[in-house]
């Protein structure tokens, strides 16, 4: 791979690839660490990235994917439970935004890893079903049928908050 | 709550943008092309050759005395050094190729499984089940049968039994101009 290869694929992908970390972190440092280490992950030799069996974006989703769910699982370990998203109230006007964003982010990070992953890729990055199937190496049938099972749970859990939409 | 209403909920969830220090911290790491200067070594040995030269020509000046024997020597030892350098040249190149990260592709396909080694003269290339390959940059004494290949400074191809190699570098090596490369073997069960 070339330099200018490499900086067109950050260019292109970053972005997308950041806000998925954040989103299946719950941090943005986190985020930042996890991109860093996918791209850098590509020059190394033993990286199994084949440029003629998988698109670079693809791969590159698999591999936050792959970091993102470590992270998680270590995590875990390490307190027990699941932490909880920051808490993104501010005072005055904010609050009642910020209250929604954290639960907004709470809802989706209690949702069960394979389901929290289909509906970042789907609802926020729009990643086509067989992309997504692709990158977390399911069949497309099953991709669907957890997003369905992912919404169904958010729509019961965010219900109170739609209400109080402006 | 219908779809679209799920939809308006789940967009009030926002990231913040990456840093901006993020892009120098990745695009700052990627392995830069490696100018190759002459070393100590080179330096010492090309003193060496210099040296040597101005000797030879001395001598000849002596036991001959004539200026056409002296113009004679003089090009024959140029030509000799001129390969001379040629060689260390690519000896120095081959060996930093080498000991670069490289990855191997046989038929398009990523191997984890070949091993390269070699010495100055070139590269030995190991393909589980195939046999070891001997790939050299210049033929010089060699007498015997070759498949030719080519070396761009960042990839090495070559034809191994109908299969296509291609040895990829994490670096760049040389003034950037492809040049041939000699394969000769498979030896087997090595």
């Amino acid at each position: 791979m070339t330099l200018a290869e490499f900086t067109r694929g950050f260019d292109d992908h970053h972005l997308a690839l950041f806000r998925f970390a954040c989103r299946l972190t719950g941090s943005a440092a986190d985020a930042e660490d996890i991109v860093q280490e996918c791209f850098l992950a590509l020059l190394r030799a033993d990286c199994g990235f084949d440029p003629r069996r998988t698109h670079l974006r693809t791969y590159l989703f698999g591999a936050v994917r792959n970091q993102a769910s470590k992270r998680f699982r270590r995590r875990e370990d390490a307190t027990g439970e699941v932490e909880a998203p920051p808490d993104l109230r501010s005072p005055e006007s904010e609050v009642l935004r910020g209250e929604m964003q954290a639960c907004v982010a709470r809802a989706v990070l209690e949702l069960p890893e394979t389901q929290r992953e289909i509906l970042i890729l789907s609802h926020y990055e729009q990643m086509p079903l067989a992309e997504i199937a692709e990158v977390v190496g399911l069949e497309v049938g099953a991709v669907k049928s957890r997003l369905q099972r992912a919404r169904g749970a958010l729509r019961e859990m965010l219900a109170e908050y739609q209400e109080r939409l402006p | 709550m219908n779809d679209q209403e799920l939809d308006q909920v789940l967009n009030r969830w926002k990231t913040p943008a990456p840093s901006a220090a993020l892009r120098g911290r990745v695009l700052d790491r990627f392995p830069r092309r490696k100018r190759l200067g002459f070393g100590r070594p080179l330096l010492w040995a090309a003193a060496m050759a210099v040296l040597l030269a101005m000797l030879a020509v001395g001598m000849e000046q002596v036991s001959q005395g004539s200026l056409e024997n002296l113009s004679r020597e003089a090009h024959v030892y140029s030509q000799r050094t001129k390969r001379w350098f040629e060689q260390m040249w690519l000896a120095h190149m081959v060996h930093a190729f080498r000991n670069s990260e490289l990855k191997v592709y046989v038929d398009g396909e990523l191997r984890n499984d070949v091993v390269i080694g070699g010495s100055s003269g070139g590269l030995t290339v190991k393909v589980p089940g195939e046999g070891k390959y001997f790939l050299a940059f210049h033929l010089d004494g060699f007498k015997g049968a070759y498949t030719p290949g080519r070396f761009g400074g960042h990839t090495l191809e070559f034809d191994a039994g109908g299969r296509a190699v291609r040895i990829e570098s994490s670096g760049s090596f040389g003034f950037g101009d492809p040049r041939p490369v000699y394969m000769l073997g498979p030896a087997r069960n090595q």
